[in-house]
């Protein structure tokens, strides 16, 4: 408890924006990037690393506008893995490991901390009134909590343990359309569907990986047909039956393990992105187009470090990937 | 790193946020030159160099090159080492050229370190098991002294030559205990004479070679040893804290250790602690003295480097510099700054989510040879806008009514179709919190003259928003309009565009503009333009004792030369040459009012100066000398009368309706005390600077401190004009053309070398603008 005490202490620290103009260099950042998350004005990118920075960019011209250290008073460094954003973009949740912080986005200054226990992989909230967490405890073990957004009391709705697998976790959490049901996916063990209360309803641990809820209720899953091949798959939620299927086959891919992550949807205009290693791939879910494959610009995707927020990364214009 | 953001409405077109800085690896700065070397973390390094007279960036790269470099006490041999090399290069003309030493390394004995002895005869070369000890002057490895069984390691400082070049002092870490050890070597035998266990040391010999002072950063004391034997003399501790990295002065008076992100100043002969530099953002990671220990320079992981006054426990320059470019950009605590050319685009500040672009606070804060003047000590006046309560950036837009946007869209840039060949353009300014105090209107790229009050809003009209109207008489084909706003405080707006393409009446289409390479765009010249060429050179001045010796010869020759290149781009050339007797005050303004009188749009105005020109003492403005103003001092009031100012010329380049100008100013100034030179200089830059920006119009300008010396006489001429000329008889030329920023970068790498080569120092000429590069020769 120790930790978590110091890490907060560091944080109230932080002052915010300060009130003279600040010089800030341009500079990118210097190691893996593990969050990002834009605006709900589509007017700032924010972006968390392990080289322990958090910088918040504006997303039109790419200038970075504040840029501050995560350290903790201990002088350890840190990132977020998970960002949210709260009340019409005017508060940020920022997720790490331990701790949830809300941050005042006028002001970037800190309102409030929560302290979480292990490090969080996945996070999606509904509409201000909650927030789904997974996060890992302890080894051996993964949580799906439930976090109220107005007075952020903590429920613990589900555990999972796999004795025989120490890195278990959640490394997806995605909400059906009817916001009573949640899909947590893990890398290695299959798929979990619980209700909001933590009732376990059914457990997918078929060759067809069961990844996602889309955003209008179909699930998605994705079969590896060997190589860097990899055959998606629509289902009906309710009948379980596929109701689309497509082919991918990435340029480049660690394995099956390591991918697919990384997979956003854009509500407004029905697509689905998943990132690969030095490709993505894009379809359209609603109209059922089949996927085109789009190169990184340089080096490489990321594919290490999964745990994106990626509905919300994108926005009604851009969706992003982020590279390593 | 990189982090990109996809469009999906725009096929997924990515953007990059983010730019590489420099992340410094290493940095070494010689005993008694200004020249600082900085590793960066790929192989590439940059040697920055503080002149008397200028301030310039090298970024170099050797094959087998890595960061690890060195340079000599004297700051003439800069070295930079790698496994199985050491490369020696001139460090006072750094380029591509450099002598590669063969070592005797093993594969795992990378050098981590170069250290010089004190006289400079003698490097060391430091590294896995070895330490190669170099002469300098035959460039011949002198003896290989084995350290251990392991690695001679460690971040920097971990080896120091005694005065007398005996021994060597080094760090190292190997498997037997004590692991992590100090050793001293005998140079001429190899033999180690002792060693004992500690923990990273920075090392330091007393003058007399007698004993050894020493930081142990791990253990946090200051030691003394007997440099013969290695007996504990004295020993004293720091504190709690963590010490990063340390150097001690060289009479062992004062220490400075870093300490995450600040540097403590610890007395060492009542050894407490008698200062703090803070101000670094992140860890510094290095930091070295320089100018005889006057100065700190440190670098940080905050990406800046800072010059510090460390005995005033005063922070001096922030220094910003980018990762594979030359571009650097150097800050005062109260704003003031200076920076290469290009670099003002990438640089701003931020209050809250608001941007404020360093370009937008260009004529209150940029201050040209501000590291120079800085390390000369003048003291600046306080600015007349405190940084820290800047108002907000105004904003403007202009709006182009009649028109009807055309369907292709380009750059984001409106585009209007016109057949009239007038445009009505309406600009609304806004200045939230202050007044609008000027608006500017760039036809193509040069202010267009609208008012005759310039364009600069009268006091009874300040306002927080204004609006004005234009009328702008278009040129056949792509017509720009650019307008920005400026408040009170003098801080731009970003500005606003848009395009209008004329296609009307029986105009010709106007040559459309060339793509350069470097992405830069070349306006073309329309064949029918004339050249108006105001050509001044005087010799010969009312007082004999202020006569120069090539300031008509390099006019006349400027004249001839620039009438042969018109030529090969226009039929008409149109020259006024004012010398000598006729270059007062009215012979030289009746040139420009005929010019004014007849110049076109399309037009090319060239305006060619050599003469006397000086710094009015009372309004820090830049007047050029007639011949009869008949005294260099205590001028100001001959110089209301007779004098021209800059101010003046500004308004010709906004009253000359040419949309290409180019002002060519080979004016020397008078001689006086080094520190007013460099001051006098820097005014006139900014007169300069200034005037270009707020037209539109390129200037070139030999660098102030340069006489008509007599060492040129083998030229001919003075050094500016004669390189000026050779890069106009085609040196200069790329693609079969030479335009202005040909000649200018020409002049910027050709003038200082010269100079050098002449006068000892090298002397920068100075050019600003930012009209539309255009040709001044076209080569068949």
């Amino acid at each position: 408890m120790k930790k978590i005490f110091l890490l907060i202490f560091c944080f109230l620290g932080l002052k915010g924006f300060s009130q003279g103009p600040v010089l800030t260099l341009p500079a990118g950042h210097t190691g893996d990037i593990k969050a990002t998350i834009v605006s709900p004005d589509n007017k700032y990118l924010i972006s968390s690393s392990a080289d322990a920075t958090t910088k918040i960019w504006e997303l039109a011209s790419g200038k970075l506008i504040y840029n501050f250290p995560n350290k903790t008073a201990e002088g350890k460094p840190y990132s977020f893995s998970q960002f949210i954003f709260k009340n019409n973009g005017t508060e940020l949740l920022a997720m790490g490991r331990d701790v949830l912080m809300v941050f005042d986005f006028d002001k970037f200054k800190i309102t409030k901390q929560v302290a979480l226990k292990g490090f969080v992989y996945g996070a999606l909230a509904t509409n201000d009134r909650t927030l789904y967490i997974t996060n890992q405890p302890e080894q051996y073990k993964a949580d799906v909590l439930s976090l109220d957004m107005q007075d952020f009391s903590v429920k613990k709705l589900y555990e999972l343990s796999a004795p025989d697998y120490y890195d278990i976790e959640f490394a997806r959490i995605s909400l059906n359309k009817q916001e009573d049901k949640l899909l947590c996916y893990t890398r290695l063990k299959g798929s979990v569907l619980i209700d909001t209360a933590g009732k376990e309803l059914e457990i997918f641990n078929s060759d067809v990986k069961m990844l996602s809820f889309l955003p209008d209720g179909t699930m998605m899953g994705v079969k590896e047909s060997g190589g860097r091949k990899y055959n998606i798959q629509l289902i009906d939620a309710g009948t379980k039956q596929l109701k689309w299927e497509t082919n991918i086959e990435f340029k480049s891919i660690f394995s099956f393990y390591y991918n697919f992550q990384a997979i956003q949807f854009d509500k407004k205009t029905g697509l689905c992105l998943l990132q690969s290693r030095k490709d993505f791939a894009v379809f359209d879910y609603v109209n059922h187009t089949a996927p085109n494959l789009y190169t990184v610009p340089q080096g490489e995707a990321n594919s290490t470090f999964l745990q994106l927020n990626l509905e919300s990364i994108l926005s009604e214009q851009t969706s992003r990937a982020r590279l390593a | 790193m990189s982090l990109y953001a996809f469009n999906t409405t725009n096929n997924l077109t990515g953007n990059n946020f983010g730019d590489a800085l420099l992340s410094v690896q290493s940095l070494k700065i010689p005993a008694l030159a200004s020249t600082i070397l900085l590793g960066g973390d790929k192989i590439n390094f940059k040697q920055l160099n503080i002149t008397r007279n200028g301030f310039s960036v090298d970024n170099l790269r050797h094959n087998y090159g890595s960061n690890i470099i060195g340079i000599s006490p004297d700051g003439k041999t800069g070295v930079n080492a790698s496994a199985y090399f050491v490369n020696l290069y001139n460090a006072e003309a750094p380029g591509d050229d450099y002598d590669e030493i063969k070592t005797p390394q093993k594969d795992k004995d990378i050098p981590v370190d170069i250290v010089f002895s004190k006289d400079g005869k003698l490097l060391a070369s430091a590294g896995g098991t070895a330490v190669i000890i170099i002469d300098v002057v035959t460039q011949k490895v002198l003896k290989t002294i084995a350290t251990g069984n392991y690695a001679v390691t460690g971040t920097a400082g971990i080896g120091a030559f005694s005065p007398d070049n005996k021994m060597y002092v080094a760090f190292g870490i190997r498997q037997e205990k004590p692991s992590r050890f100090m050793a001293c070597f005998n140079i001429a035998s190899g033999v180690k004479l002792w060693e004992r266990g500690g923990e990273d040391y920075t090392f330091k010999f007393t003058a007399d070679n007698k004993v050894v002072f020493c930081i142990d950063r791990y253990n946090k004391k200051a030691l003394w040893l007997n440099a013969n034997t290695g007996e504990l003399i004295a020993e004293k501790a720091f504190g709690d804290n963590t010490i990063y990295n340390a150097i001690v002065t060289d009479d062992l008076k004062f220490a400075l250790l870093n300490m995450d992100n600040t540097i403590e100043v610890w007395d060492l002969n009542t050894f407490t602690k008698t200062g703090e530099l803070g101000g670094h953002n992140a860890f510094v990671s290095y930091s070295t003295f320089m100018n005889d220990e006057k100065y700190l320079v440190s670098a940080s992981w905050d990406n800046t480097i800072r010059i510090w006054d460390w005995k005033n426990h005063r922070e001096l320059i922030k220094l910003v510099l980018f990762d594979e470019n030359e571009e650097w950009v150097a800050f005062m605590p109260d704003g003031r700054f200076d920076a290469s050319a290009n670099v003002l685009k990438k640089m701003y500040y931020t209050r809250g989510k608001e941007i404020i672009p360093l370009e937008g606070l260009y004529e209150q804060f940029f201050t040209p040879l501000l590291i120079n003047r800085v390390l000369n000590g003048e003291q600046f006046a306080p600015l007349p806008v405190d940084i820290n309560n800047l108002k907000m950036v105004p904003k403007v837009k202009m709006t182009y009514e009649a028109g009807q946007r055309n369907l292709v869209v380009s750059n984001d840039i409106p585009t209007f179709n016109n057949t009239t060949g007038v445009a009505e353009i309406t600009v609304t300014a806004t200045s939230p919190d202050d007044a609008i105090d000027e608006i500017r209107v760039f036809h193509n790229g040069k202010i267009v003259t609208l008012t005759s009050r310039n364009l600069i809003v009268t006091n009874d009209s300040k306002a927080s928003t204004v609006t004005k109207k234009y009328t702008i008489n278009l040129l056949p084909g792509k017509n720009n309009v650019r307008a920005l706003a400026l408040n009170t405080q003098r801080t731009e707006s970003t500005p606003d565009e848009l395009a209008v393409i004329y296609t009307g009446g029986n105009a010709a289409v106007a040559p459309a503009p060339v793509s350069t390479n470097a992405g830069g765009i070349i306006a073309a010249i329309d064949k029918n333009a004339t050249l108006n060429l105001v050509v001044v050179g005087i010799n010969q001045y009312k007082n004999p004792k202020m006569a120069l010796n090539y300031a008509l010869a390099d006019a006349t020759a400027f004249k001839d030369e620039a009438e042969r290149d018109a030529r090969t781009m226009v039929t008409s050339v149109k020259t006024y040459l004012v010398t000598d007797d006729k270059a007062d005050k009215a012979g030289i303004i009746a040139a420009l009012t005929d010019v004014q009188k007849n110049a076109r749009p399309q037009d090319v105005f060239v305006f060619y100066y050599a003469g006397h020109g000086v710094i009015s003492e009372k309004n820090k403005e830049f007047y050029l000398v007639p011949n009869d103003v008949t005294d260099l001092k205590n001028v100001d009031e001959a110089l209301e009368l007779h004098g021209i100012p800059s101010k003046m010329l500004q308004q010709y380049a906004i009253n000359i309706a040419a949309q290409k100008q180019v002002f060519i100013l080979d004016a020397c100034q008078s001689a006086g005390a080094f520190a007013t030179l460099m001051t006098n200089d820097a005014n006139r830059q900014k007169s300069f600077a200034v005037v270009a920006r707020s037209t539109g119009t390129h200037w070139i300008a030999a660098s102030g401190s340069q006489q008509f010396a007599n060492e040129f006489a083998q030229l001919g001429h003075g050094a500016f004009t004669y390189v000026l000329l050779k890069a106009m008889k085609g040196e200069a030329a790329s693609n079969k053309m030479v335009t202005i920023n040909g000649l200018k970068n020409y002049l910027q790498v050709q003038v200082p070398d010269l100079m050098k080569k002449y006068n000892g120092t090298p002397q920068y000429p100075s050019s600003y603008g930012l009209g539309d590069d255009f040709p001044v020769e076209v080569i068949k």
